[in-house]
């Protein structure tokens, strides 16, 4: 493997913005998918191709620094930030999976607002990832993430309460959005842990 | 608690009838899904439990196709998730098995029983607008609607209470059986649907929306003379 002192730090901004940005696309499917459901023409075979580019992201970032003796920050900041990147994608895909996997017949309101908190996060976090060069205007970003985490928090104790207010409310549902509700907002937990790492990369590098 | 028909072998249906003899549920035990239909038809049977046993899963499927208002329970003289999971799919409303007690099996079979829409056992007609919930059919005048039975047991329900708005939770009771929680929009979903497939056949009849509140069905005097007739 050829090592090189060189810095090719333009490939990781460049590769973790292109993260950054195929996170948010494949909330934004998500939230079009739950929206439009059962009757959306996305598959979700769809998301599952950007949570597979989401892999591929994060391998050639782990590739570079393999590769690299000179990276822009610290290795382990680099590692951490690009699972912390692609857990978000992963949650997504993982809770879009559901919808089949549980045969929803309909999507319940608190979910599409989830998804709209969710895209917001991601929007927050691509927008961060896109100005990791400098380290400038991502404290804004942050920001907004941890109050999408704080919305989406509200929202999904809102929806867990709402499955039990009437204690007639069929099992099957309860337990089908449930795991929904909780898949979503461990999408959006996901967001705010990324923004968790890169808010400790700031610190360290600005 | 209505009549049921067991159908099954000795001994794995002793354990059950037993229960039910215990629990004062008149019941009948027969071999064959054959039986079971001539029981079922006799109208000595609301409820058909059938053992997990019974090879016959295509007759079985015939005569729940046949009998679509009575109420499929599947019981399980073995549990098994897998299993019961897999007979839920086939479209069992309730899976009992060996392991639940008594009172247990009783309460499932009286809350299965209870989920039945009570408005399902007659046809409905409004105007041109017919719904044969015994025989799983719609139309309009001589035109069949091709609705699911989600669809044509919403649009039952519409049609009984017509012209009076029904909420949304309502509805959902009445066609799901369950309470519905809030938030949940698989009514407003399979309105949306019914009414494209009503819309595709006639501008004569109409779901419409009473905003925050639910939906009602609406047919002009001179297609609707009269009000409901069961028929």
């Amino acid at each position: 493997m050829r090592l090189t002192l060189v810095p090719q730090t333009k490939e990781f901004y460049g590769l973790f913005a292109e993260a950054g940005d195929n996170a948010l696309e494949a909330a934004k499917l998500v939230e079009h998918r739950f929206r439009e459901h059962p009757d959306t023409a996305i598959r979700q075979a769809q998301v599952k191709t950007l949570e597979h580019e989401g892999d591929r992201l994060t391998a050639e970032i782990f590739r570079l620094l393999n590769t690299h003796y000179v990276t822009p920050f610290d290795r382990e900041d680099i590692y951490g930030l690009a699972g912390a990147v692609d857990t978000v994608v992963d949650q997504i895909e993982a809770a879009s999976e559901l919808l089949d996997l549980y045969r929803i017949e309909a999507p319940m309101e608190q979910s599409l607002a989830q998804c709209r908190v969710l895209v917001e996060a991601t929007g927050a976090l691509a927008h961060a990832l896109s100005r990791l060069r400098g380290f400038r205007g991502i404290d804004a970003h942050l920001a907004a993430i941890k109050r999408c985490e704080d919305e989406g928090d509200r929202i999904v104790r809102d929806a867990i309460a709402a499955l039990f207010e009437d204690e007639d409310v069929s099992p099957r549902a309860i337990i089908r959005w449930k795991d929904i509700f909780e898949a979503l907002e461990q999408a959006i937990d996901a967001c705010d842990t990324a923004a968790h790492v890169l808010g400790n990369i700031v610190v360290k590098n600005a | 608690m209505p009549g049921c028909v067991l159908v099954g072998r000795e001994p794995d249906v002793r354990a059950l009838s037993a229960i039910l003899e215990d629990g004062g549920v008149e019941h009948s035990v027969v071999e064959r899904v054959g039986e079971a239909e001539h029981v079922v038809a006799a109208g000595r049977a609301e409820v058909v439990v059938v053992a997990d046993s019974t090879a016959d899963h295509d007759a079985i499927d015939r005569l729940r196709r046949a009998q679509p208002e009575r109420l499929f329970v599947a019981w399980l003289p073995h549990s098994s998730t897998s299993r019961a999971a897999q007979l839920f799919r086939r479209g069992f409303v309730e899976v009992l098995d060996a392991t639940m007690g008594g009172a247990e099996l009783l309460a499932r079979l009286a809350n299965a029983a209870a989920r039945r829409p009570a408005h399902a056992r007659e046809p409905v007609r409004l105007g041109l607008l017919r719904i044969d919930a015994a025989h799983g059919v719609a139309s309009w005048g001589e035109t069949e609607l091709r609705l699911t039975r989600r669809e044509r047991e919403l649009l039952e329900a519409l049609a009984a209470a017509c012209p009076r708005t029904l909420r949304r939770e309502e509805l959902y009771r009445s066609v799901w059986g369950y309470a519905m929680a809030r938030g949940d929009r698989t009514v407003d979903v399979n309105v949306t649907r019914l009414r494209a497939k009503l819309t595709a056949v006639t501008h004569d009849v109409a779901i419409a929306t009473e905003p925050g509140v639910g939906y009602r069905l609406e047919v002009p005097l001179h297609v609707c003379s009269a009000a409901v007739t069961r028929l």
